[in-house]
């Protein structure tokens, strides 16, 4: 590794970012069939929350010019039965095979497909059809005494819900002071501004695929599996995406129902999800319950931690919300108990929402860290100082890398903690003000990856995986770490993704593509560079030892320097080398080491709250993490700058409602479900240590991401506390949970 | 974009009208013969439309000459129907009209404020509809015409009757929002709570003009709340308690807020929302009065 490299680190542009910037990149829904145009598609969704489908009329449609076909359950097996969606080759939102029987688990289940000559005609269509059901009792409200609960052992990584070690009952007794509060969580949507889309194009028993996912390679073998063809006869396409905060990343029944349409009409079919469909059809995070207790003695040191969640899954799909899986990790505490429990209920099925587990679950932590530094006088960060341990609680593995104690103490030097007064205390004309901060972190993760390298006689370095740039940069860091490898810039490196025939590689999703690539791209650069300076042996050369260059056209190695073009033989086109990477870290069955690998980081906000109205602005945030190196300095202070004004977004806007009669989300519109809009967001400083973790990849990066809303909401909520003496443990924080109590 | 593309459903055989009239007269004309939809930005129409909400026929006022943009005289300043919010913030207007035009950019987003005019969004009747209080404290009179009635004004509180309620009988077009000059001395300021900074719905506002003889004390004093009624009000006890009164011995009681029936919602109580507006007249008089 090149440490003075002039390529990783650097803010470079976005590669692509001509081709967003002017329109030119196509997302799925842009796409269009080689020949003809494609039918479209709308969804019929149910109305009601349980029961079952008796009957559709479809009366009204016949007479519409332009109507196709209606789909549904009522048209025999056009999906193969998927018994466990993610135990198999392919993880799938939702674990049941639509359309596969006139059973209703929760309003919004796709029942019925209509397809058209027509959008319009579609849309109208689906109005039109009238559904007979029969109901039966639904479970939807969280509290129901009849909604059954169970305890799953593992999360979808592998990691264990259920964890006890020690004894919390004798680590409550050694306590001095002890936190015991219950933290509530919203139901919240993902609302990537591109919404899912599916266009399905069948030609024979090949069907190619243009989808809005974030994982073209599992997205084949589920569609695949469920259309029973050949995973090798679906390719899915998906170059560009717009978004998708994990609603993109497991398959989700829309993109199979659209396939099996268009097998069905023998032509393309294009299904557009709605904005209101997407609130239904690929999931949200679920709404969350912690009770967390803390205890620890006079000195601050944790003698006991306890972190229950509740939370609820719909009776389709298994998403459990691990609140409590960074807490069995973080800070040093021998008694501790973690519990996950979820309700079986009649709503549409949770997924994973940008940090799931970790972005509720340290509401609750770090919340409790506040109020027990609090109870004990003693400030928060020295409190998390005291807990701080170099070994993984949960396994007793050292850290690979682990510098949270500098992001502590960047993050309080650059925020100002000295300014931080006692709760209440601190006004500036009409506005109370207060400081706060929590722990990040969060895992790394590295899945199996494998990569094509090219050189072609121009000179040009080609990179192909199938990975995805869902918005983070992934494009523009496989050109620099291609450029880096062979002493070129990434203008030199033509970086081809988006494509499940390409070698395969993860879906983009636990902030783990650049770890995964950069293993793959380490030994396909590897396996390249060997069978050139073979070529050259051949070719009659002796290059030596020096790292082989590749730039202006030529093969460098020393002084020889030799052109491309008389590097690759006149018969071909290209020198081609594959490598690749079978490892897996974070997951189950992954390699056996004797190191832990996490990020970490500390976030600390400043909050502002109007005397008058509670109203609540964030001046400043400031974010420092250690998330191993940097490859690219602009996109990943990018993703960190997304991930901090999710946090904003977490803790004072974003909820979806419920209606706890009939089972519907009441807010199913960017115009009612509030994110931050640009005037929310101030001053954000971010910084990270870039400290290579060469243990985790030969690149020395974590990945990143998703760490910067971890800890996000807390920060923000211990900062409200700070500024005006009032916990509020729910999100997001309204304006009127604070007007009654606020120091006038 | 035209909402009607959106209905492009000329193979249902849907029947589906769409006038866009040049004068008034033509448009009266239409409205005699059936049920329009008036139409003019769109910017509450096309969401509806999105919803299911299809009328079967438009009518289209922006292209009626004479509807748009603002004009003085006969004791009022006239601003024309078809009005947008963005002509009203670059229009030259006295201080008076300062709070309208703070509203008027804060309705909805730029793109809104170039499509949204000022008579549709009184006759979209929302109680969250943020040009109201301002136009309830610069006394607005609304201007309406018909081919069978001829024109006929009412003051704004009485032509919105309810949630979505206006007392616009189908073949009538209002034609202008009318200010008496009697406002013209005054000052104005109008206040804003949402849960975000922009883009947003109104948890409550609220917008006061106020006039100061010479000796510092109030003259005139008109305040309108919006949001915590079903129709925005006028609060005609407190404009008569200040009446007389220096700014720095304002008061706001809850007694003043009496017309105000605010209820619980997702984005705040009720019983916030009055402590809110107690607090927003303050400010608002305040800004109002201070030269």
């Amino acid at each position: 590794m090149n440490v003075n490299s002039t390529v990783i680190g650097k803010p470079i542009s976005r590669v692509d970012g001509r081709l967003k910037t002017t329109g030119a990149a196509r997302y799925a829904a842009d796409h269009r069939p080689v020949e003809g145009r494609p039918l479209h598609a709308v969804l019929v969704k149910s109305s009601i929350a349980s029961g079952r489908i008796t009957g559709f009329d479809l009366s009204a449609l016949q007479s519409m010019s332009g109507f196709v076909r209606f789909v549904s359950h009522l048209d025999g097996a056009l999906i193969r039965t998927i018994k466990n969606p993610v135990d198999g080759a392919f993880a799938a939102g939702e674990e049941y095979t639509p359309f596969e029987n006139d059973r209703v688990h929760f309003v919004g289940q796709h029942i019925g497909l209509v397809v058209a000559q027509t959008l319009e005609v579609a849309e109208a269509a689906a109005k039109a059809v009238v559904v007979d059901y029969e109901t039966s009792a639904a479970r939807i409200e969280f509290a129901d005494p009849t909604a059954e609960v169970r305890q799953p052992d593992l999360y979808n990584t592998g990691e264990e819900l259920q964890v006890s070690r020690g004894h919390v009952e004798a680590g409550l007794v050694e306590a001095v002071e002890i936190v015991k509060a219950t933290y509530t969580t919203p139901i919240e949507h993902h609302n990537p501004i591109e919404p899912s889309a599916t266009l399905a194009v069948w030609d024979g028993d090949h069907l190619t695929i243009y989808d809005a996912t974030q994982g073209s390679v599992n997205d084949k073998n589920y569609v695949a599996f469920g259309m029973s063809v050949d995973p090798k006869n679906v390719r899915v396409l998906n170059p560009f995406i717009g978004g998708g905060f994990g609603c993109k990343g497991f398959t989700w029944p829309h993109t199979l129902i659209a396939a099996a349409a268009a097998r069905a009409v023998e032509q393309p079919v294009l299904l557009v999800l709605s904005r209101k469909d997407m609130y239904t059809s690929c999931g949200h995070r679920p709404y969350t319950e912690q009770e967390v207790t803390l205890a620890a003695d006079a000195d601050g040191v944790l003698t006991a931690t306890r972190h229950r969640t509740q939370s609820y899954r719909s009776l389709v799909g298994d998403h459990v919300e691990p609140c409590g899986m960074t807490t069995a990790m973080l800070y040093q505490c021998d008694n501790l108990e973690v519990t996950h429990s979820v309700r079986v209920l009649n709503r549409p099925s949770g997924t994973p929402l940008r940090s799931p587990g970790e972005a509720p679950g340290t509401f609750a932590l770090e919340s409790a860290m506040d109020e027990l530094a609090e109870k004990l006088g003693m400030d928060p960060v020295d409190l998390r100082r005291r807990n701080h341990t170099d070994i993984d609680q949960r396994n007793g593995r050292k850290w690979s890398s682990k510098h949270l104690l500098e992001c502590y103490d960047r993050g309080a030097e650059k925020i100002g903690w000295g300014r931080r007064k006692a709760p209440g205390q601190w006004r500036d004309g009409n506005d109370l003000v207060g400081l706060g901060m929590a722990t990040a972190c969060y895992p790394g993760y590295r899945m199996p990856t494998q990569t094509r390298l090219t050189l072609d006689r121009d000179g040009t370095l080609h990179v192909g995986v199938a990975v995805q740039d869902i918005g983070t940069g992934l494009y523009t860091v496989l050109a620099q770490m291609v450029a880096e490898r062979f002493g070129t810039s990434p203008e030199n490196v033509r970086v081809l993704i988006g494509d499940s025939d390409l070698p395969p590689g993860p879906l983009a999703g636990g902030s783990m593509t650049t770890a995964s690539v950069a293993a793959a791209v380490d030994d396909g650069c590897r396996a390249l560079s060997e069978k050139l300076r073979a070529r050259l042996v051949d070719m009659g050369h002796t290059p030596g030892n020096e790292p082989l260059v590749i730039d202006g056209g030529a093969l460098r190695s020393g002084p020889l320097s030799v052109p491309a073009a008389e590097v690759i033989p006149t018969d071909v086109h290209e020198i081609v080398a594959e490598g690749g990477s079978d490892d897996t870290y974070g997951f189950t069955g992954g390699v056996e080491t004797d190191k832990s690998f996490y990020s970490f980081g500390a976030i600390f906000a400043e909050v502002r709250i109007d005397r008058d109205f509670g109203i609540i602005r964030v001046p400043k945030m400031t974010g420092v993490f250690d998330v191993g190196r940097v490859i690219n300095a602009k996109t990943a202070r990018s993703q960190m700058l997304g991930g901090m004004t999710f946090g904003i977004g977490m803790a004072l806007m974003e909820e979806t409602f419920i209606d706890d009669k009939t089972g519907r989300f009441v807010n199913p519109s960017l115009g009612e479900y509030y994110v931050p809009v640009n005037a929310d967001v101030n001053e954000f400083d971010v910084e990270m240590l870039d400290i290579p973790d060469y243990d985790f990849n030969p690149f020395g990066a974590r990945g990143l991401g998703e760490i910067s809303n971890v800890g996000a909401s807390a920060a923000i909520a211990n900062a409200v506390y700070n500024a005006t003496g009032i916990r509020v443990r729910h999100l997001p924080i309204r304006l009127d949970d604070l007007l009654e109590d606020l120091p006038r | 974009m035209l909402p009607y593309y959106h209905s492009y459903t000329n193979d249902m055989e849907v029947d589906l009208a769409f006038e866009r009239p040049d004068n008034l007269e033509l448009a009266l004309d239409a409205l005699k013969t059936r049920a329009f939809r008036v139409i003019a930005g769109g910017t509450d129409v096309f969401p509806a439309v999105q919803q299911g909400q299809l009328p079967s026929a438009f009518l289209d006022v922006t292209r009626i000459a004479g509807l748009g943009g603002i004009t003085r005289g006969d004791g009022t300043t006239r601003i024309g129907a078809a009005t947008t919010w963005t002509d009203i913030v670059r229009a030259e207007l006295p201080a008076a009209f300062d709070g309208l035009k703070e509203a008027a950019r804060e309705v909805g987003s730029v793109q809104i404020q170039n499509a949204g005019t000022i008579a549709g969004n009184l006759c979209n009747a929302s109680p969250a509809a943020d040009g109201v209080p301002p136009l309830l404290a610069l006394d607005a009179r609304v201007e309406i015409a018909s081919a069978a009635r001829g024109t006929r004004v009412l003051a704004l509180s009485q032509f919105i009757q309810g949630v979505r309620k206006t007392t616009l009988a189908e073949d009538e077009l209002v034609t202008a929002v009318l200010i008496p000059d009697q406002a013209l001395g005054t000052r104005s300021a109008f206040e804003k709570l949402g849960s975000r900074r922009y883009l947003v719905i109104s948890i409550c506002m609220t917008a006061a003009n106020i006039l100061l003889d010479a000796q510092g004390r109030i003259a005139q004093a008109r305040v309108a709340v919006g949001s915590c009624s079903a129709v925005a009000q006028r609060l005609p006890a407190l404009e008569a308690d200040l009446l007389g009164k220096r700014l720095q011995d304002v008061t706001v009681s809850t007694a003043h807020l009496s017309p105000l029936s605010p209820i619980d919602d997702v984005r705040g109580s009720g019983t916030y929302r009055l402590d809110a507006a107690q607090e927003q007249c303050k400010r608002a008089i305040l800004r109002a009065g201070a030269v």
